[in-house]
């Protein structure tokens, strides 16, 4: 029998600084198959393990298109597996299991304007999706970027920001809650942001991830500009302790957000009996 | 024509087993009986009526090694502990054994877990009907029956210097190859059944879903987590790594409960269920309405465990009729 717990051993081929306290992970399967057989989608996540301090789950971060047989991971440093994480150096071994989960839509709203909207480390699973469209440029409408983080130097990814603001029929647009010195950019919430650029919700659907309390207002922001549920589509964020569907922790009602998300569309999050 | 087995004839029988397995029966622990390895049928307890805690920990144990992980200077090496010989539960009530069918429902579902697997596998069940109900038993609430042969390999029913013995499965009659078995003409006496409850709707229990009622009944709730330990179904587990020392590490996945105030609080502190009035809801809504909703048959057995052991007597079965009554 297969044992979808054991992990597999990857080598660090490339760790970076994204942001104050998140790192960047390149991983090579040390079995160079399994790498090849490691078939993901964007919003699909992987359990990352520090032997000897644990696992936890994290979104892969780019896509299988522009990696080939290697992983990322961006990890949030917030407590003990992920400070065992970030104390790892390029050439440490690490354990990889996955992929787990579903995945954004992004085969059923192709010819749509998409808006993508992340806030925080929220950006991790949604870089696949933008390296997908721009990949795949032609197969989506306008694409409207907004991303978020608490402070300048908590966003992530800023290196590709260049490479997302010159794509085709893009618009880009960043904001901090709170600025600094040398940051010039937007200051203001994401929700005021959003209200600014005023996207319409014709032909759209609006793809958003980032912590609770910025889905639920930036939700909100989105209905006020008249998106329906049905063109929304987020994520739920859950502990987490096997992936796999047998731990029990991520279960909300007969759902389990590790084998049926964790991307669900907002009219399916309502007809939930409890919020979550 | 109905097969029996002497009293002494099964003591030959279940010495003879431990040879080749690992026989796992009712047989006392300091104040309780409890499902343990047994060495010889003289340590077996047959007047047990139900055991303090089920015979789960045989398929998911208590604290178990997933992977142990050696680590040295050329880089690190896991593996996989292994099930050593093969078990036969003795002593299994129907209830514990319907619980073994209701756990495959999640564990054997795509992805299947391999160690329950490789356990459900290599494990072959004996079971013995209850003559009458104990004290918190509802058994023919939740689907079951006290002398109901469904999920089991062999059932035994008392008679008077004996058993009735049925082989179900093929893998039973195979244990029983061994066995002298005698015949008798008469059936053995039938069993006495609990009441059956009236079960809510699933309509009712979802329009119940945010009453007062939950935040009055957790308000006695100890969290003292016992209900899920001793339950047979209950399977919600934690995994840890445990470094024994810098080259040797286990990874650890160990029985863990809805009730803990931890259970389910994230990494910066978001808690979608912050309260015990959250989490006690949980546990009857997974064991009652998500459980059967995703895989067609509830999450208890009516077992009676939790309702003579929550020292806050927290009972199901008032809970079920309190849901279902006005
Ligand atoms: C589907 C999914 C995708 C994720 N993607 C990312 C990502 O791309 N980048 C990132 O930085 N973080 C991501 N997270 C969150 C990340 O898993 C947690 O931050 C991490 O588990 C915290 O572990 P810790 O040991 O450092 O924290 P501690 O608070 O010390 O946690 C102890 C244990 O609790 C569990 N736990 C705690 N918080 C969470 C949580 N939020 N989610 C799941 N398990 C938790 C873990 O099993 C952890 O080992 C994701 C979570 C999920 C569910
Ligand atoms: S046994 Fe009773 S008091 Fe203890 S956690 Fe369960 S319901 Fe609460
Ligand atoms: S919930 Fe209680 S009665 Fe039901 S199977 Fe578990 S311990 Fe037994
Ligand atoms: S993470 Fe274990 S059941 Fe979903």
């Amino acid at each position: 029998m297969s044992n979808p717990l054991l992990p597999h051993l990857a080598t660090l081929t490339q760790v970076k600084d994204l942001a104050v306290g998140i790192r960047l992970f390149r991983c090579k399967f040390n079995d160079s198959q399994v790498g090849a057989n490691f078939d993901y989608r964007p919003g699909q996540f992987g359990f990352l393990s520090a032997f000897g301090v644990g696992e936890s789950p994290f979104g892969l971060t780019s896509t299988k298109g522009r990696l080939n047989s290697e992983v990322e991971f961006a990890v949030a440093r917030v407590g003990t597996v992920t400070a065992a994480l970030h104390e790892l150096e390029e050439g440490d071994t690490v354990g990889i299991r996955g992929p787990y989960g579903n995945w954004f839509p992004l085969d059923e709203v192709k010819g749509k304007r998409i808006i993508i909207i992340g806030g925080g480390i929220g950006m991790a699973p949604l870089r696949p999706v933008i390296q997908t469209i721009i990949d795949n440029r032609r197969d989506y409408d306008e694409l409207i970027l907004l991303c978020a983080a608490r402070q300048p130097n908590l966003l992530v990814f800023k290196e590709e920001y260049d490479e997302w603001a010159a794509a085709p029929n893009t618009r880009f647009h960043v904001t901090v809650d709170v600025g600094d010195n040398s940051w010039k950019g937007n200051v203001g919430l994401i929700t005021k942001l959003l209200a600014d650029v005023a996207p319409t919700p014709d032909n759209a659907v609006a793809i958003t991830c980032g912590p609770p309390i910025m889905i639920k207002f930036v939700l909100k922001g989105l209905k006020e500009l008249g998106f329906t549920p049905e063109q929304i589509v987020t994520t739920l964020e859950s502990k987490m302790k096997c992936g796999i569907g047998k731990c029990g922790r991520c279960n909300v009602g007969e759902r389990y957000i590790c084998l049926d998300g964790p991307v669900f569309r907002y009219d399916q999050i309502l007809k939930f009996l409890e919020e979550f | 024509m109905i097969q029996t087995i002497s009293r002494a004839s099964l003591t030959l029988w279940l010495d003879a087993l431990t040879r080749d397995y690992t026989v796992i029966a009712p047989r006392r622990v300091e104040n309780l009986v409890l499902y343990k390895p047994i060495s010889s049928a003289e340590e077996v307890v047959y007047d047990f009526g139900r055991t303090g805690l089920s015979a789960k920990e045989h398929f998911l144990p208590m604290m178990q090694s997933i992977v142990n992980i050696h680590k040295d200077q050329n880089g690190l090496i896991l593996e996989v502990p292994r099930l050593g010989r093969s078990q036969v539960i003795f002593g299994l009530r129907p209830c514990d054994a319907r619980a073994l069918r209701v756990l495959d429902a999640v564990m054997l579902s795509e992805p299947a877990d391999a160690y329950y697997g490789e356990r459900r596998k290599n494990t072959v069940t004996v079971g013995i009907a209850c003559k009458e109900p104990q004290e918190g038993c509802f058994c023919t609430s939740m689907g079951g029956a006290p002398d109901d042969e469904k999920d089991l390999d062999i059932l035994l029913v008392e008679m008077n210097d004996g058993y009735a013995v049925k082989a179900v499965t093929d893998g039973g009659r195979a244990l029983l190859a061994g066995a002298s078995l005698s015949e008798a003409d008469a059936p053995p006496p039938v069993s006495k059944a609990p009441e059956a409850l009236q079960l809510p709707t699933l309509e009712t229990w979802q329009g119940r879903f945010n009453e007062a009622y939950w935040a009055r009944l957790s308000d006695r709730c100890l969290g003292c987590r016992l209900c899920a330990y001793v339950c047979p179904t209950c399977y919600c587990f934690d995994v840890r790594d445990y470094a024994e020392n810098s080259s040797e590490i286990k990874r650890l996945r160990c029985w863990d409960s809805c009730q803990a105030s931890g259970c389910y609080r994230l990494a910066g502190g978001h808690n979608p269920r912050p309260t015990k009035r959250e989490r006690l809801r949980q546990r009857f809504y997974h064991k009652l309405v998500y459980y059967g909703q995703r895989f067609q048959v509830d999450l208890c057995v009516g077992c009676g465990r939790c309702v003579v052991q929550c020292p806050a007597n927290i009972d199901i079965r008032e809970i079920i009729a309190d849901v279902a009554g006005q």
